[in-house]
């Protein structure tokens, strides 16, 4: 059923442990190598989309499939191996004690050699720029250092598929216009959640807009931010 | 954490502290070097009224350690040189045994808490989980210190937020009976024990998102550890060295 798409997403439900529903009947297919923007008012349903894409929230209802491997829980080692998640806040993603530590985390889960895992990571750490900070602690590290640290720690596993939440999120502008720069060189599928307009139109061809855990547009992405009327019913503007 | 200072000397340049200085040694010679220390000070008997003096040196020094501006003069690697020689030697000023039950356990107590301060201006975190790993401490120790490092650290940034919030909109400003009302104090109180309880389950639901970044990136419940062996030479070298000295030190009874 999922051959041959990155995601599928068909009839999909979703909610948390405490029975609140968040995603209602969510349907939507990316094809390899797609570039999606995820917009969408606070509590949309975006993070809650991307735990089930990982399945660290199984889903209720409908059918799914991730990277060609339908989303049940036999198969969730195997979809981590070629997903990529970076989260919105890097101080829930960065835990180990120094940023190599943490950088090489996912390669060594990989099966990486510790040769083979610092290279990567160092690798990565160069390409996003921070690899004088190898040695340091993650949480004294600045928000936009950490951000960066939890790009490359996902980047050395070298995913097929992108999930980035909020990534320029809280950013000073000259971090953002960098984070949005590395974005753009990343290969694969790439779903960029987001409430930063201007970097889903750089960043994106496609835009779906969720609300209330529902697809409420999905289109070029020219056509749906340019519809101001659309925006403003989403709560975007 | 952040104990790393040079003091302006005279003439222009730059003389490293006593932490600088221990920052620059070998990561296992002072890994070893704080372990003898907390051999010495726990294997340390009942001191004397002359000892006391001196462990109040060494809080001196530990305090100008930590507060370079106050005491320039002891911060420089003398000062730790004191330390080290004063705790060395305390077991050479033993007094009344049976008669200072109190007083051993007060030195001891404040001791440790000096020799913990120290410990962490000397030595960050992650070269003290390193050193560790030179010395081939099964890693999953390892892992559970450096998890539980982080998560105390999220939890102390959480609280200083949360304190802050709650401190600029009128909260708890000391515990002053005098400064305010029964009413208003037991309110204070109260609303302290809501965030000591919004503190606990935000630093659940850290742990749980964490927990999550962890599984994304391939972790199970047994991850793998992550830590490689950082040996040298000079390592290996101090492990000897250090090794034979408790060894020598025990054998004729210092």
């Amino acid at each position: 059923m999922t051959e041959a798409k990155a995601i599928m997403l068909e009839n999909v439900s979703a909610g948390y442990r405490d029975g609140r529903p968040v995603l209602r009947g969510l349907s939507f297919v990316l094809e390899p190598g797609e570039r999606v923007a995820l917009i969408g008012p606070t509590g949309a349903g975006k993070s809650t989309l991307f735990s089930v894409l990982t399945g660290l929230l199984p889903v209720e209802a409908g059918r799914a499939g991730v990277a060609g491997l339908a989303l049940e829980r036999a198969n969730y080692r195997a979809i981590r191996r070629k997903v990529g998640l970076v989260f919105q806040d890097p101080d829930d993603q960065l835990f180990m004690p120094t940023v190599l530590d943490d950088v090489t985390f996912g390669p060594l889960n990989q099966g990486a050699t510790d040769a083979q895992a610092e290279r990567l990571a160092r690798d990565a750490l160069q390409r996003l720029g921070v690899a004088g900070l190898a040695d340091r602690f993650p949480r004294h590290l600045s928000y936009g250092e950490r951000k960066r640290v939890a790009m490359a720690a996902v980047l050395c596993q070298g995913p097929e598929i992108w999930l980035l939440d909020e990534p320029t999120a809280n950013l000073d502008p000259r971090h953002r216009r960098l984070l949005i720069d590395l974005v753009a060189d990343l290969q694969g599928t790439l779903i960029l959640a987001t409430h930063d307009l201007d970097a889903a139109a750089r960043l994106c061809r496609r835009v779906i807009i969720l609300n209330e855990g529902r697809v409420v547009a999905d289109g070029p992405a020219a056509e749906i931010l340019g519809d101001e009327d659309l925006l403003d019913r989403a709560g975007l503007r | 954490m952040s104990g790393h200072h040079t003091l302006p000397v005279p003439g222009g340049g730059r003389r490293d502290s006593g932490a600088e200085v221990l920052n620059r040694a070998p990561d296992v010679l002072l890994l070893l070097f704080f372990f003898f220390e907390v051999a010495l000070i726990s294997s340390t008997p009942l001191p004397g009224w002359g000892s006391l003096a001196g462990y109040t040196l060494i809080v001196v020094v530990l305090i100008a350690l930590t507060r370079p501006r106050l005491m320039a003069l002891f911060t420089q690697w003398l000062g730790v040189g004191v330390f080290v020689a004063l705790v060395s030697v305390s077991r050479l000023l033993v007094g009344d045994v049976a008669s200072r039950q109190w007083q051993a356990f007060l030195v001891r107590a404040v001791l440790s808490a000096a020799f913990v301060v120290l410990w962490g201006v000397a030595m960050p975190f992650p070269r003290f989980v390193r050193a560790l790993s030179t010395l081939k401490v099964p890693s999953i120790f390892l892992d559970v210190m450096a998890l539980t490092y982080s998560y105390l650290s999220v939890l102390m940034q959480t609280a200083d937020r949360t304190l802050a919030s709650y401190r600029l909109r009128g909260g708890f400003s000391g515990w002053g009976i005098r400064q305010r009302s029964l009413g208003e104090w037991w309110r204070s109180v109260t609303a302290l024990g809501g965030v000591a309880g919004s503190l606990f389950l935000r630093s659940l639901e850290q742990s749980d998102r964490t927990y999550h970044a962890m599984l994304c990136r391939g972790g199970t419940d047994l991850s793998v550890t992550v830590r490689k062996s950082h040996s040298d030479a000079c390592g290996w070298a101090a492990v000897l060295l250090l090794a034979t000295a408790t060894i020598a030190a025990r054998f004729w009874g210092i």
